[in-house]
């Protein structure tokens, strides 16, 4: 084939061109591209390409994180854990709490007639789970890193950085119902 | 001594001679258009004496292949769901044909890669074959050395047992400590608030589809970079003295040598196999009734252990921190470390301080290992307890409801709470024979090897506990 047939004229001046792109060397070398002003094809050209293959990556990954990513759970319902009688005052019992696909350990006390004191059994600094050590050590105590918490569930040693997450509770009927964990 | 040169397979094969035709001169390797590439590749001089230790690469990528083959005939046996993930672990270890082996194979296979791919970055690191121009080499390694470990992570979850359960549960909430984006991570990890059967899907579609996908890809990059800009060890062929080159080539001296390496590998990785079952424990229990003390995956054990001595204010920095400067350090460390020399004397700069920290590691690994207790606490092992000290605020937590004076006196049970109580034999056997827990009847009694076991109808006392009264008795149960 002859060469001359599949060779481009610049873009600019018009001359041929001799290697890769619709711009001469000899425009290139004087800046002529830049001088013209505005975006020229070129850079418009590349920035579609660029732009387009970015808008399908940043649509995908939307789609990931929005499936991905669980609904808010407010939807903790209350849960009838046993009547009052079943708690006292001195030691925690630990009851199950069944939220949706997951159990959940909460520590249950009757800290007064009637008032529920309780807490998630996960541990608040790295969620292992924690035992109740009853009277007279009257503490929560955590079996990795030796965290420990006070009967109202407040830290009192180890590297827990706050206290046991409580949850909601509330008395009905004689029953007691545990809810959702507040955090 | 006198040698007669002669010449090279490479020069023989580019004068049409082939001395390795079945490999150089066929049909495929004509369509692909590969004849010098394979030439140059095969026929390259390597220093005569070799070292094992730079086939450590090859090393990894033969137990990556044994694991992408027993990984997918698990796969197929296997369903990421509760409670079926557990028993289908029961089912391949007990009933399926040889299905014990692939699952030790892989288990193994996963531990022994993790120590592989260590130790050839530590190798690659010693000799610095990390400089220019094998940058982007050494940078796909280091993700390779991510994308491992994050394969085992998500594997470790998958038998759905107590110990993966409670792992997972751990490993998971360590993004908690980042700042800013903490939550949000670990939500997405799990899919939810806790480990959950979702949790496990996720787990697995990442193990079996993404990392798969992800490693080959960066294998890719590693391998070519390794191909185009050839291994250290034939720049040290080139330098050295005319004298000291052997005739040796790559093919097939050195490639045999390799399966040698690959054949001890094998051997070792089939032996383990063969004799140690990979653990199972109890199906995953999330209320943690047996009173399960979480431990995490062995090559965590320094993070772990390390938090024990660093003040609580520092966790994010041990936790979130260490890693990812780790993480930066390594990839940005072709472009620090510009000291054109190879040897580890001459780089001390990077060298002393890498083998401390390589030491710090270990040892905390090793101390992990050890010593699962927890400093302070009080159910931490107690190495020489004595009984009033230690042992009846135990027997009086724990065993009260029944051995106590009342219920003695009332039901005849065996009366634990106090030292001449504990020593009197009940029905003609001894409660407790100093020296000799084996031979206890307490201690068969708690541990369950003796029926029934202790406490009667509750969970069984945490190891630690037991441990503390193991001590005890083979010291001689002190008063």
């Amino acid at each position: 084939m002859d060469e001359e047939d599949t060779r481009l004229n610049c873009s600019i001046c018009g001359n041929p061109v001799d290697g890769d792109g619709d711009i001469c060397e000899d425009c290139l070398a004087e800046g002529r591209d830049q001088e013209r002003g505005g975006v020229s094809r070129r850079r418009f050209l590349s920035g579609g390409i660029l732009g387009i293959t970015g808008l399908i990556g940043v649509g995908y990954l939307g789609v990931l994180l929005k499936n991905l990513y669980p609904s808010t759970s407010g939807t903790a319902k209350f849960q009838d854990v046993g009547p009052l009688s079943n708690f006292t005052q001195e030691n925690y019992t630990l009851v199950t709490y069944t939220g949706e696909g997951f159990k959940d350990g909460v520590y249950v006390r009757q800290r007064a007639p009637g008032v529920i004191e309780c807490f998630d059994f996960h541990c608040a600094h790295l969620q292992c789970p924690v035992q109740w050590v009853g009277p007279p050590t009257n503490r929560f105590e955590c079996p990795c890193h030796g965290s420990q918490y006070n009967i109202n569930g407040q830290h009192v040693a180890g590297p827990a950085p706050r206290g046991l997450y409580p949850h909601q509770w509330k008395v009905k009927g004689g029953h007691v119902y545990i809810g959702g964990q507040i955090s | 001594m006198k040698r007669i040169r002669r010449a090279l397979p490479e020069e023989a094969s580019r004068r049409g001679r082939s001395p390795d035709a079945w490999l150089t001169d066929n049909w495929l390797v004509e369509r692909l258009g590969m004849k010098r590439f394979l030439n140059s590749q095969l026929y390259h001089r390597v220093p005569r004496r070799v070292n094992p230790l730079d086939f450590l690469g090859i090393g990894s990528l033969f137990v990556f292949i044994n694991q992408v083959i027993t990984g997918i005939i698990l796969a197929t046996w296997y369903s990421p769901s509760v409670p079926a993930a557990y028993d289908d672990m029961k089912k391949i270890a007990h009933q399926i044909p040889l299905g014990w082996l692939v699952q030790n194979l892989h288990y193994w296979g996963a531990n022994l890669m993790v120590v592989l791919v260590f130790f050839h970055m530590l190798r690659v690191f010693y000799i610095g074959a990390y400089r220019k121009p094998r940058e982007l080499t050494w940078i796909a390694g280091v993700l390779l050395l991510g994308i491992t470990i994050l394969f085992a992570f998500t594997g470790y979850l998958l038998p759905w047992d107590q110990q993966a359960y409670w792992a997972s549960m751990v490993g998971t909430w360590m993004p908690f400590y980042a700042p800013v984006v903490g939550t949000f991570i670990v939500h997405l990890i799990r899919g939810g608030d806790y480990i959950t059967s979702v949790t496990l899907s996720r787990f697995y579609a990442i193990h079996v589809l993404v990392l798969p996908a992800l490693f080959l890809m960066v294998f890719g990059l590693h391998f070519y970079m390794v191909l185009a800009k050839q291994l250290t060890m034939v720049e040290e062929a080139r330098d050295l003295p005319k004298r000291q080159r052997g005739l040796v080539t790559f093919f097939p001296t050195t490639v045999f040598q390799m399966m040698m390496f690959l054949v001890i590998i094998g051997c070792l990785l089939l032996y383990i196999s063969m004799n140690v079952n990979a653990p199972l424990l109890a199906i995953a229990d999330p209320l943690n009734k047996a009173h399960y003390n979480p431990v995490p995956i062995w090559f965590f054990f320094s993070i772990y252990q390390l938090l024990k001595y660093i003040p609580p204010v520092l966790d994010p920095l041990g936790i979130i921190g260490l890693p990812l400067i780790a993480g930066v350090v390594l990839l940005a460390l072709p472009f620090i470390d510009r000291i054109p020399r190879r040897t580890p004397s001459q780089r001390k700069t990077y060298t002393v301080p890498a083998a401390v920290v390589v030491a710090a590691v270990f040892a905390l690994t090793y101390l992990g290992a050890v010593n699962q207790g927890i400093p302070g606490g009080s159910s931490q092992v107690v190495a020489n307890p004595t009984y009033s000290k230690d042992i009846l605020p135990i027997l009086q937590a724990d065993c009260a409801q029944c051995h106590s004076q009342a219920v003695y006196k009332s039901m005849g049970t065996p009366m634990l709470l106090s030292y001449q109580g504990i020593n009197t034999p009940y029905k003609g056997q001894k409660l407790i024979v100093p020296g000799d827990p084996a031979k206890s009847i307490l201690y068969l009694r708690i541990t369950g090897q003796q029926q029934p076991q202790m406490p009667l109808g509750g969970a069984p006392l945490p190891k630690n506990t037991i441990a503390t009264i193991a001590n005890w008795i083979k010291q001689g149960a002190k008063q």
